[in-house]
């Protein structure tokens, strides 16, 4: 096989390509529809103002704080030297303002960046890294392994109406459950392993982080959402922002399901690794209640996962 | 007291190639007794030791700047007038970005303008490929080397060692690595992976990376629902280098359908990995992957997708790939590197001591 030509390789996959195109109408037909789709796509949707989530908010601002003296303004109609000195008064005269003006934002988008960096080693000594998503703690504890299918179908039995969220997704066993009963859901999962797992099985895993999806998605749009997995080896800052932003996300009558193991039942090295990191599902009741939500506990015959939340909102949410 | 080599780039940032790239030559040059400054147009959260631009005094007995777009510190040299080793790692022409991001489009455009000042400036060039030495002879610099990027390649699995996962459900994995953006061409590779997928119904394709300009991703997912494969078609976003890595291990074939690159360090990771690697032939991308992977020369979708499918369904194919690209990457493996880019520094850093 060393003797493999690839440029040989190349070259019948190109004469395989053009005579499928000249043999194969349908062929054809798909290749220029594929790119009529694109081209009308580009057009229509590359000029939208799309809000970047990542993106740097101070960057942006300095790019568009800065004026050009140097657009053309026009002129009028009129004797020439008069046109001439209103011009030039007229450029100067923007010139000024147009400086003060880049001067000020300079000013002011410095001072922001000042802030920005004593924020940023703020959240860096308080355990954060350097983009602030990922707890420093993630990474210690090892993922929790894939729910039992006590869990999945106890869970899964709780899910009230729809579209359902499931945080994290694993390998899709509960987003599969789910589905099955007819409600629409999908699942957020970081693990590749876990994303292409769900994949195979057709099922709507996405990939990506827990808590960035959830911020991303809109207000009320969840019927029930699903909170399992990785948000097990999550700090308690975070399961509180995990609370307030499901609880923005939630429909009127929406549901939170948790299930996770307790940590005081964690051996040993995992409880050390693991210290501050998840909340037994007592406390998830009682985070839950604190916002607004009329939550208890169902016993589950699963060895690791004993206790299952399920909170049922009974106030309407408020922005944190 | 003024260290000996200033390092320049516009920002330190975490997980960025070219930032990843002077800290390695900021250790190499450390370890070679030398002392070493980075200056930065702007200081992020972790970098407080370096400087800002605007304290800089040009003094240095070697000032290395590192360029691939319009920067403020660029524009410092050329108002100081300060000779500079010029590490180039090519500049995204701005007709890419005009209509999606006008705002980069201006950088990358100013980015260009300050290369040709910067030229009669540059002690010497130094470039990540031959493609990036050539537009820099072209420019009239004399003096280019070509040294790669610097980087800590993902522990590679043996090729013996790795798993076949393909054919296990008639799809197979499609990976693409890199920025989501229009130079990159991921909308190419969506529509090969449409056609793709009357071929394999169950293949899937993952993109990893961060969008920009972010409506450039919101293009490729309406164009994967358009074209009815956006329930295949993952969009992983910005991942951690342990996820990085489990992709690459995870997936069966890189696609790269991008029209600009100056170098490619997602093909050789891939290679490293033991991952087949399929490519459109543009920039520096046959010049990265050499005789380690396929390099096409039309990206129609029909085209790709057929590469994609051969690769995929010819596990010889796959074999001999993979056996290639793990012993092409040792080509870039950081102590060549390394070497060569202290090969490149050497004289110019050690003169006078």
């Amino acid at each position: 096989m060393s003797e493999l030509d690839l440029k040989q390789v190349s070259a019948e996959i190109e004469a395989d390509a053009d005579n499928r195109r000249r043999q194969d109408r349908e062929i054809a037909q798909l290749e220029h529809d594929i790119e009529q789709a694109w081209a009308d796509i580009a057009e229509s949707e590359s000029s939208l103002h799309v809000i970047d989530e990542d993106g740097d908010f101070l960057n942006q601002a300095a790019n568009l704080a800065s004026l050009d003296p140097h657009v053309p303004i026009g002129s009028r109609r009129g004797l020439r030297g008069v046109k001439w000195l209103v011009r030039k008064l007229s450029y100067w005269y923007a010139r000024f303002l147009t400086d003060q003006f880049n001067v000020f934002a300079g000013v002011l988008i410095r001072h922001l960046r000042n802030v920005e960096t004593r924020l940023g080693r703020l959240e860096g000594a308080a355990g954060y890294l350097g983009d602030g998503t990922v707890p420093a703690g993630f990474g210690v504890l090892d993922s929790p392994p894939e729910p039992s299918a006590e869990v999945v179908s106890h869970v899964a039995g709780l899910a009230g109406s729809g579209p359902c969220l499931v945080l994290s997704g694993g390998k899709g066993a509960i987003v599969e459950a789910i589905s099955q009963r007819g409600i629409s859901v999908h699942g957020v999962e970081q693990d590749p392993d876990r994303v292409l797992a769900g994949l195979r099985r057709r099922l709507d895993i996405r990939a990506g982080g827990v808590l960035p999806h959830l911020v991303g998605a809109e207000d009320g749009e969840f019927g029930t959402i699903v909170l399992t997995g990785f948000v097990e080896t999550l700090p308690l800052r975070d399961l509180v922002g995990m609370v307030n932003q499901a609880s923005l996300k939630l429909k009127k009558t929406g549901r939170i399901v948790v299930a996770v193991a307790d940590p005081a039942a964690r051996a040993r090295v995992d409880a050390e690794l693991g210290s501050g990191l998840g909340i037994s599902p007592v406390t998830w009741r009682h985070l839950l209640e604190q916002a607004g939500f009329d939550a208890s506990l169902e016993p589950c015959s699963d060895s690791r996962i004993t206790e299952i939340v399920v909170a049922q909102r009974t106030a309407p949410p408020s922005r944190p | 007291m003024s260290p000996t080599v200033d390092l320049l780039i516009p920002q330190m940032a975490t997980g960025d190639a070219t930032s990843n790239h002077t800290r390695l030559i900021q250790q190499l040059l450390e370890e070679k007794g030398l002392e070493t400054r980075v200056v930065v147009e702007r200081k992020s959260r972790s970098d407080g030791s370096d400087l800002s631009v605007e304290k800089w005094k040009g003094d240095a007995r070697v000032s290395i700047l590192q360029h691939s777009i319009g920067s403020e510190v660029a524009q410092f040299v050329i108002r100081k007038k300060t000779p500079v080793v010029l590490n180039y790692h090519n500049i995204t022409p701005a007709s890419y970005f005009q209509s999606w991001q006008p705002e980069l489009a201006k950088s990358v455009e100013r980015g260009r303008q300050q290369l040709g000042q910067l030229a009669r400036l540059t002690r010497r060039g130094i470039a990540d490929s031959e493609f990036n030495a050539q537009e820099l002879r072209d420019l009239g610099i004399d003096d280019v080397v070509v040294a790669p990027v610097l980087w800590k390649l993902g522990s590679g699995v043996p090729p013996s060692e790795q798993g076949d996962s393909t054919d296990l459900d008639g799809g197979g994995t499609v990976l693409f690595v890199g920025r989501l953006a229009p130079n990159k061409c991921q909308h190419d590779l969506i529509a090969a992976f449409a056609v793709l997928s009357r071929f394999r119904p169950e293949a899937r394709l993952v993109l990893v990376g961060q969008a920009s300009p972010p409506q450039y991703l919101h293009s490729l997912k309406s164009l994967a629902r358009r074209l009815g494969v956006h329930s295949r078609v993952v969009f992983a976003g910005k991942v951690s280098d342990k996820n990085l890595l489990q992709w690459y291990q995870l997936s069966d074939v890189l696609a790269c359908t991008s029209e600009h690159e100056g170098f490619g360090v997602p093909l050789v990771e891939a290679m490293a990995n033991g991952l087949p690697v399929v490519a459109y032939d543009a920039a520096a991308v046959a010049e990265t992957v050499q005789d380690a992977g396929i390099v096409i020369r039309d990206k129609r979708p029909v085209t790709m997708a057929l590469a994609l499918h051969r690769v995929l369904s010819d596990g010889q194919l796959r074999q001999s790939l993979r056996d290639r690209g793990v012993k092409s990457a040792q080509r870039f493996d950081i102590s060549v590197t390394r070497e060569q880019m202290w090969i490149a520094l050497k004289d110019l850093v050690e003169v006078g001591d």
